[in-house]
């Protein structure tokens, strides 16, 4: 008979849709990612379906925060730097400020600074130790000054954060030594056109489908 | 009474969901195919751009033939034959999508096995990923 353990840390191939890969979700990237589809996912669904949702919004505000928490700590890895352990959003912005420079890209850096930084330094200010929004009180027991969040517009800057911070990190992408050979160049280049092109295609496809079939 | 009726979620407009316009499995993979296909695409760049490689142009998209149409008067024994007619048309397209798109991802999944730097590593796991969703579809 399966253990508890086995039925909720099920080890083998996954056996249905319930079951949650996390082998493949385990980079800076993916995880920001996610975020930014949790908080897309949640933030209309919450307004609009649910009664009274301040008690669940609450962790959404969190998890904005933790998005630019995360967000910070790719860049540090896109620019060749060890993500420091900290949830202080000022030293990790510092520290993204201090790698960009030493990868070369300060004037991408200033740009990214110049759109995102009072975005960021405010849910620094609201949430600096990023417990704010997911305990009722602080160290001292005391309870927070927290008032009141419009989520939608929280979104809104969270996404164009996200936005900004991916653009960021493609242009240190370019900085990466090539995971190839030149040898095989040409054969990964024809693999890589073919998956692109497939993808496209499949995106085509299912947009005229979706247009023809089920309108 | 009604103003409590009048915050009760289930009758207050919901929103579209995305899952439940079409196959949901479809629409699910849909959501993450541009995204793999622009990380992809930055990669390929980087490929030709840092080896010089000249590919040969691509063949053209096959087009898509239109969906037998379901007329409203028709009589019955037609109608029943259009939607057979459309439910083929769909499961055509669909499987003529996927397969070769599943040839393409074994690919690049099994070619990028041993990447190692952030980014290649990256494409390696999403490649991965939506290798499993296309399964899915492929067993629905």
């Amino acid at each position: 008979m399966p253990t508890l353990a086995d039925l909720i840390f099920p080890g083998g191939e996954p056996r249905d849709g319930n079951i949650l890969r996390l082998e493949l979700v385990g980079t800076w990237e993916t995880q920001f990612l996610g975020l930014g589809r949790l908080t897309a996912f949640l933030t209309p669904r919450l307004l609009e379906e649910a009664y009274a949702a301040d008690d669940m919004g609450l962790y959404v505000v969190f998890l904005q925060r933790h998005r630019v928490e995360v967000g910070l700590k790719l860049i540090l890895e896109r620019m060749g730097t060890t993500a420091v352990g900290s949830h202080n959003i000022d030293t990790l912005w510092n520290r993204c400020d201090q790698a960009s420079t030493e990868a070369h890209l300060s004037s991408q850096w200033d740009a990214f600074d110049r759109a995102q930084q009072d975005f960021v330094y405010l849910l620094d200010r609201v949430d600096p130790g990023a417990a704010t929004f997911r305990y009722p009180v602080d160290l001292k027991n005391q309870p927070w000054k927290r008032g009141q969040v419009d989520l939608v517009e929280l979104e809104k800057a969270g996404a164009a954060f996200q936005n900004d911070l991916l653009a960021l990190v493609r242009e240190a992408a370019a900085a990466e030594p090539m995971p190839i050979a030149e040898e095989e160049a040409t054969e990964v280049a024809e693999e890589l056109r073919s998956l692109v092109g497939r993808c496209r295609s499949l995106m085509r496809t299912h947009r005229e489908i979706a247009e023809d079939f089920f309108q | 009474m009604d103003a409590m009726r009048a915050l009760n979620p289930s009758s207050r407009k919901r929103l579209p969901d995305p899952r439940r316009a079409g196959v949901p499995e479809f629409e699910a993979l849909a959501e993450v195919t541009e995204p793999l296909a622009s990380s992809v695409e930055g990669l390929l760049e980087r490929v030709i751009d840092t080896y010089e490689v000249e590919l040969a142009p691509p063949s053209a998209p096959r087009p898509i033939d239109p969906a037998p149409r379901l007329t409203p008067f028709d009589p019955p024994a037609r109608q029943a034959e259009a939607r057979k007619a459309q439910i083929e048309w769909f499961v055509d397209h669909l499987v003529r999508e996927v397969r070769p798109l599943t040839e393409a991802v074994d690919a690049v999944c099994s070619r990028s096995k041993s990447w190692e730097t952030p980014v290649a590593r990256q494409i390696h796991l999403d490649v991965t990923r939506f290798r499993s969703r296309l399964l899915r579809i492929g067993t629905t």
